[in-house]
């Protein structure tokens, strides 16, 4: 404020112009103390004063009101000596005192400037000084009105002291001059405000004068009490409109209903707008004038309080109550005029915010001016739809609309501008522009919206940037650009849908359609409207709309395939698979429950239930899927299908910068694309809500399926060919070119098995299966996969050997009922031919119709017994013995044995007892002997027949079976017959350990062989128990029928001792040459078989009888380690 | 004096649980218009922000207007769990609106106390409407 308080000077203006700098420039230099009246706190002030020369025409007189013009302190100045002071400053002072008298002004002051001259005279003359002069004359009363002052323009000290004691003064009475005068005031200004319920009261007096004290304080630099005047004034204005607007109108108010004809908005740039505060004098101002210029005035002292961030946030509630107060007073303004005004108020106060923003952080700047810039949006939106500037590209304003913005515009109070040090934009001049043409307008729209859009976010209020990309959606959409509304709408949706306001979301989702829609993306069209078509909250009429569309749309793209969730339209509640355990080439059916949140009815073409392997054996995992259900704490945490969800982007640093370097004005903010970068980009978005489709080739389908709205149950019905375990995978709907997919979590699962029919027989008594006897069984059947219905027929074949009779005396067995799950028993007869071999092999086939393949069974049937013979010889005696080992537990009775022969030549006498009945089992083995006598040693091979006759208690059949066993044995009859003797040598009796011995070999023929040929034999090596002395090996020659040869041997080992092992071989015919040369040429027979390798052939066991095989002979221990024992 | 009011509880996780309109009982007849709802719940979903900011701000439940939207201001109440009630209004009315917040908070008290009743699920009590209602009609346009 450039006005301060007016103080006149009088007296010697050279004096007080040579005085005046310093006197400017001293007076503010050090602070007052302010005690004031009512109690009010103390304030410390400032003292300036503007000196002007006195005049007594501006006096100001006793009932003058006038604060701020009136001239608060009178100053005398002189510097004059007495002579003078006698001749004309008297004269002068009598005549200022007398005019001040006369008004009634105490406030004054005579400075005395003293020269040194003038001291050393006042030193003299004590009491005779021009100061002492004036003071007696002027100043009896009121003795500090009087000051003197040495030397002021010197610099030493007792000079300056003088000068300080002079302001100081100065100051003290001029503060008392100003309380005197405020105190006064203020009375005067509160009892105009009593009077206010009088009529004829005038607002804009009162206004007039609390804005004069409002002045006051502000000249004094007291601003915060100069507001508190202004807030006073706004309150009680405000109070007035509220009171008008109940309905208790007074005179004063009806000038603010008139018309309005400005709206040029605030003008921040001017602490008064004189203008406007001239209106107001001559009481021609209108409610927005009146508003503004309040408001102007608050912003003013708020900048002076170094408070601007007060200022925004005093805007946003001004300029709503401004609008309201518009309204309540029905103050006629043509349509927009109001919203021009706002639009230009926003600006304007962000305009000068801006400027003052330099040092504040810029957080708490957004705070208040996000929601400013959003309100000038919302405005500009109002006046361009108003104005025909709506974006949509082919609609072009009309005339009206034209004429609309002309008067628009030339409401717009053109300034007198002529500051041009201000290089930005001026509100006006950008509504103007923003006016003037479509882009100009879209342009400014669009940063308006961004720029309100950015704040909201920087200051974390996700949901108003939101609402504001909302509104940039549909505008983007006017606008024929619906690919840059679809984020907006999507974030939107989103957030509505996560918190859970469905009928926003609704409402985005419909936008959404409209937009994807206009894109031309059809499976993202697709996907929205199945959303629309499942909506709770919106009207059936819209659903069915979009309903039909989907359908069209499915017709119309019969080829391809969109691939879409199944939910939210259709939502699978339930999945019962009936059977869980299915046999092959049965039918699995499953039945399906659906939930359709659709309006109408729905044709599907088919509907395939795809099914997917699945590990049967695997422990169930309840447990966990219960754990899950609990976890989900509400019905917030679901995502929406086809919907990825919402993130609120973390704050992060923002940074912004005011460009004013070019002709418009606005934020920039650097780091606006991590900012505004839209947390779902396209990519995450394709990427999540991809599914993919199973395999669809073995699901269960249906054709033709109706889906009404509400609840539907699908039967799925299906022969499965494959074996192992299943679970439903993925459902299918499909309408022509649409596919619905559902991917199914469920615990349901079935398996298809195929099991073998399998068939065992078991004797009904014993372990094992018996051949030889007819043995009672028991047949079971266990079918497996298949199903045996009573009455169904079973045939059984078997392998020859094997004879199977059933109950009904032919191999067909007849199904009866049984219990579920067990076998079917069928007893049988089973007969087996005896082959003699502990076990045997047959095969039994059962075929039925139901199986579908004959079920073999290879079974094992063991022999009661096992026959064997053996051939028995004493020297040429012959005895076959027949030996039945048995094998079961079960005695087995043997009667009627006998050995039959063919050849007459031989003859056979049983060595049994006639008639002897014996048994065999398992523990007991049954031996028959018979002696075969030869008459004739021509026999050599011979062919025998055992046979005998047995019976069980197994056998049901109850009758003797015979057995026979045929065998054949040669070489049997005895040739030679072998004596070994071994005698010791001289007269001993005794064979003793190292002394030789005699052993006498003794081959005899038998009576009935005819073989001339010699006949080797070789003494067994037995070096440890016999040394041999002499041919231990050699040809006998045995044409006489007999031969004996000695040889010694030397007993090693005392004790009984076996004679050493004689054999007989056949000697090869090189053999026999070789011992023809020998005997020829005299050499001895030392022919060791050995030494000729091989050449010998055993006799077979029965031709040759060695009868000393187990004689023993004694041998002694040597009679001289007896006598040395002895001794 | 009245105006046309639209009442809204909002819970933990910012999702509406109870909504209600009052309309002054001469204009009450008139059709609604559809969209009108709508811009309601765009409006009290807005405030929400400003709110959770103004909610640290002061000790009382009562926030007073947080919020101003064309010719509608929000007033909003945070009970002592966080739920927020939110109040649409068109007029001032301070002290009709801080009582109507009191007297449903009461009742809103109540009715979590029934142990059928989860908390953050919609209210659908028709005691507690026709309360609210009440308190409607008392408070605010009556």
């Amino acid at each position: 404020m450039e006005t301060k308080p007016i103080v006149t000077c009088h007296g010697d203006q050279s004096l007080f112009s040579s005085l005046h700098p310093s006197l400017l420039q001293w007076l503010p230099q050090e602070a007052i103390e302010w005690r004031r009246s009512y109690s009010r706190a103390p304030k410390t002030v400032f003292l300036e004063a503007s000196f002007v020369p006195y005049d007594e025409d501006i006096l100001p007189s006793d009932t003058d009101k006038t604060l701020v013009s009136r001239p608060f302190f009178h100053i005398f100045w002189t510097s004059c000596d007495l002579d003078a002071y006698k001749q004309t400053t008297r004269e002068e002072l009598v005549e200022w005192t007398s005019a001040l008298k006369r008004k009634n002004i105490p406030d004054w002051l005579i400075v005395v400037v003293s020269t040194d001259e003038s001291k050393l005279k006042s030193k003299l003359l004590p009491r005779s000084s021009v100061f002492d002069k004036i003071k007696s004359d002027f100043c009896n009363k009121t003795p500090d009105r009087c000051v003197v002052v040495n030397d002021p323009l010197k610099q030493d000290q007792k000079s300056n002291e003088s000068w300080q004691v002079m302001l100081q003064r100065l100051r003290t009475l001029l503060l008392q001059a100003f309380n005197k005068h405020l105190v006064k005031y203020e009375d005067g200004m509160r009892n105009l405000r009593e009077k206010r319920n009088e009529p004829g009261w005038q607002f804009t007096n009162f206004f007039l004068v609390q804005e004069e004290l409002a002045f006051m304080y502000e000249m004094l630099g007291l601003f915060e009490d100069a507001l508190i005047q202004y807030d006073e004034l706004d309150a009680l204005f405000t109070q007035y409109i509220l009171f008008f607007a109940a309905g208790n109108p007074v005179d004063w108010m009806m000038k603010y209903t008139n018309e309005c004809t400005k709206w040029s908005g605030l003008s921040l740039r001017k602490p008064i707008n004189r203008d406007i505060r001239d209106l107001i004098k001559d009481n021609l101002d209108s409610l927005l004038d009146f508003r503004s210029y309040l408001f102007s005035r608050q912003c003013a002292l708020l900048f002076l309080l170094n408070m601007p961030l007060e200022v925004p946030k005093r805007a946003m509630e001004f300029l709503h109550n401004t609008v309201q107060e518009v309204r309540k007073l029905k103050v006629e303004m043509p349509v927009g005029t109001i919203d021009c005004w706002v639009f230009l108020s926003c600006l304007e106060v962000l305009n000068k915010c801006e400027k003052f923003s330099g040092s504040d952080p810029i957080k708490s700047y957004s705070l208040y001016t996000a929601s400013l810039w959003d309100y000038a949006r919302k405005k500009l939106r109002f006046l361009g739809e108003l104005c025909g500037l709506r974006p949509e590209p082919e609609i072009e304003p009309t005339s009206d609309q034209l004429t609309l913005v002309l008067n628009l515009i030339s409401g717009l109070k053109s300034r007198d501008d002529d500051d041009k040090e201000d290089k930005t934009m001026q509100p006006p001049e950008k509504l103007r522009e923003a006016l003037s043409s479509k882009e100009a307008f879209t342009r400014t729209y669009l940063e308006l919206s961004e720029l309100a859009m950015g704040t909201f976010k920087h200051i974390s209020r996700f949901r108003s940037a939101r609402q504001i990309g909302k509104d940039l959606a549909n505008f983007y959409i006017l606008q024929g650009e619906p690919e840059k509304a679809e984020n907006f709408l999507m974030d939107a949706m989103k957030s509505f849908h996560q918190e859970g306001w469905h009928h926003l979301a609704d409402d985005m989702k419909l936008e959404l359609a409209k937009c994807q829609k206009l894109l031309g993306n059809r499976l993202k069209y697709l996907k929205t409207v199945c959303q629309v078509v499942s909506s709770p909250t919106l009207s059936k009429e819209v659903r069915q709309s979009f309903q039909a569309e989907i359908l069209e749309i499915g017709n119309e793209c019969a080829g391809s395939n969109y691939l879409l969730k199944a939910a939210p339209m259709f939502v699978v509640e339930d999945i019962v698979v009936q059977e869980h355990s299915i046999i092959c080439d049965q039918a699995v059916s499953i039945d399906l429950h659906i939930k359709c949140d659709i309006p109408d009815t729905v044709q599907f073409d088919f509907v395939s239930l795809s099914v997917r392997p699945h590990n049967v054996t695997k422990p169930n995992v309840s447990g966990k899927k219960l754990l899950c259900k609990a976890d989900s704490g509400g019905f917030l945490r679901e995502q929406v299908p086809n919907f990825n969800p919402v993130k609120k982007p973390v704050p992060s640093h923002i940074e912004v910068k005011a460009s004013m370097e070019s002709s418009s004005c606005g934020i920039v903010c650097v780091n606006s694309q991590d900012l505004l970068r839209r947390m779902d980009s396209t990519k995450n978005y394709r990427r999540e809500s991809q599914q993919i489709k199973e395999d669809f080739n073995e699901a269960l389908r249906l054709e033709k399926v109706e889906l009404t709205p509400g609840k539907n149950v699908l039967s799925f019905s299906k022969e499965m060919k494959n074996t192992g375990g299943y679970k439903p995978g993925q459902l299918l709907l499909k309408i022509g070119g649409l596919d619905f997919l559902k991917t199914l979590e469920t615990e349901e699962y079935f398996s298809v098995s195929h099991e073998e029919p399998v068939c065992v027989l078991k004797p009904a008594e014993g372990d094992y299966l018996l051949s030889g006897i007819t043995q009672l069984a028991y047949l079971s059947i266990s079918p497996g996969s298949f199903r045996l219905n009573p009455g169904d027929k079973l045939s059984l074949e078997t392998s020859d050997s094997l004879t199977v009779t059933t109950e009904n005396d032919h191999n067909m067995l007849v199904v009866k009922e049984t219990e579920d799950g067990q076998p079917y028993e069928f007893k049988v007869h089973l007969f087996h031919e005896r082959e003699n071999s502990m076990t045997s092999e047959a095969q039994m086939i059962v075929i039925s119709h139901s199986f579908a393949l004959p079920v073999k069974m290879n079974l094992t049937f063991n022999s009661p017994f096992w026959v064997t013979h053996k051939v028995l010889t004493a020297g040429d005696r012959k005895y076959i013995q027949i030996s039945l080992d048995g094998s079961t537990k079960e005695k087995f009775l043997l009667t009627e044995a006998l050995l039959r022969c063919e050849n007459p030549d031989v003859e056979i006498f049983p060595m049994n007892k006639p008639g002897l009945e014996l048994s065999v089992s398992r523990h007991q083995t049954v031996s028959y002997v018979w002696q075969l006598k030869c008459n004739s040693s021509e026999v050599t091979d011979l062919r025998l027949v055992y046979s005998v006759l047995y019976g069980s208690r197994l056998d049901v059949s109850q009758t003797t079976h015979k057995l026979s066993y045929g065998f054949s044995i040669s070489d049997f009859q005895t040739l030679y017959t072998v004596k070994v003797d071994v005698k010791p040598e001289g007269d001993s009796k005794d064979c003793r350990v190292g002394s030789g011995a005699n052993l006498t070999l003794r081959v005899i023929r038998s009576p009935g062989c005819n073989l001339k040929t010699p006949v080797f034999y070789k003494i067994e090596d037995k070096p440890e128990v016999w040394a041999v002395t002499g041919n231990s090996s050699g040809l006998l020659d045995i044409a006489a029928g007999k031969c004996e040869i000695s040889l010694t041997v030397i007993p090693l080992v005392p004790g009984l001792v076996h004679v050493p092992k004689v054999t007989l071989f056949r000697p090869s015919k090189d053999m026999l040459k070789k011992s023809e040369d020998n005997r020829k040429s005299g050499s001895p027979d030392d022919i060791s078989p050995d030494q000729e390798g091989p050449v010998q052939q055993g006799f077979p066991r029965g031709q040759v009888y060695y009868a000393s095989s187990a004689k023993q002979v004694r041998i002694l221990q040597t009679s001289s380690k007896i006598n040395a024992k002895r001794s | 004096m009245s105006g046309n009011y639209y009442f809204v509880i909002v819970g933990h996780l910012d999702n509406p649980i109870f909504e209600m309109e009052f309309c002054p009982p001469n204009r009450a007849a008139e059709p609604k218009k559809d969209d009108h709802r709508h811009l309601n719940q765009f409006v009290a979903h807005e405030a929400l922000d400003l709110v959770d900011e103004q909610v640290w701000t002061t000790n009382n439940m009562y926030l007073k207007i947080v919020d101003k939207f064309n010719e509608w201001f929000v007033s909003a109440f945070v009970t002592a769990s966080r739920m927020r009630f939110m109040m649409l209004h068109d007029v001032k009315n301070e002290d009709g609106i801080k009582n109507f917040f009191t007297e449903t908070y009461e009742m809103y008290i109540k009715h979590s106390m029934n142990p059928f009743y989860e908390i953050n699920k919609p209210i659908v009590s028709p005691a507690f409407e026709k309360k609210v209602q009440l308190y409607g009609r008392k408070y605010l346009t009556g």
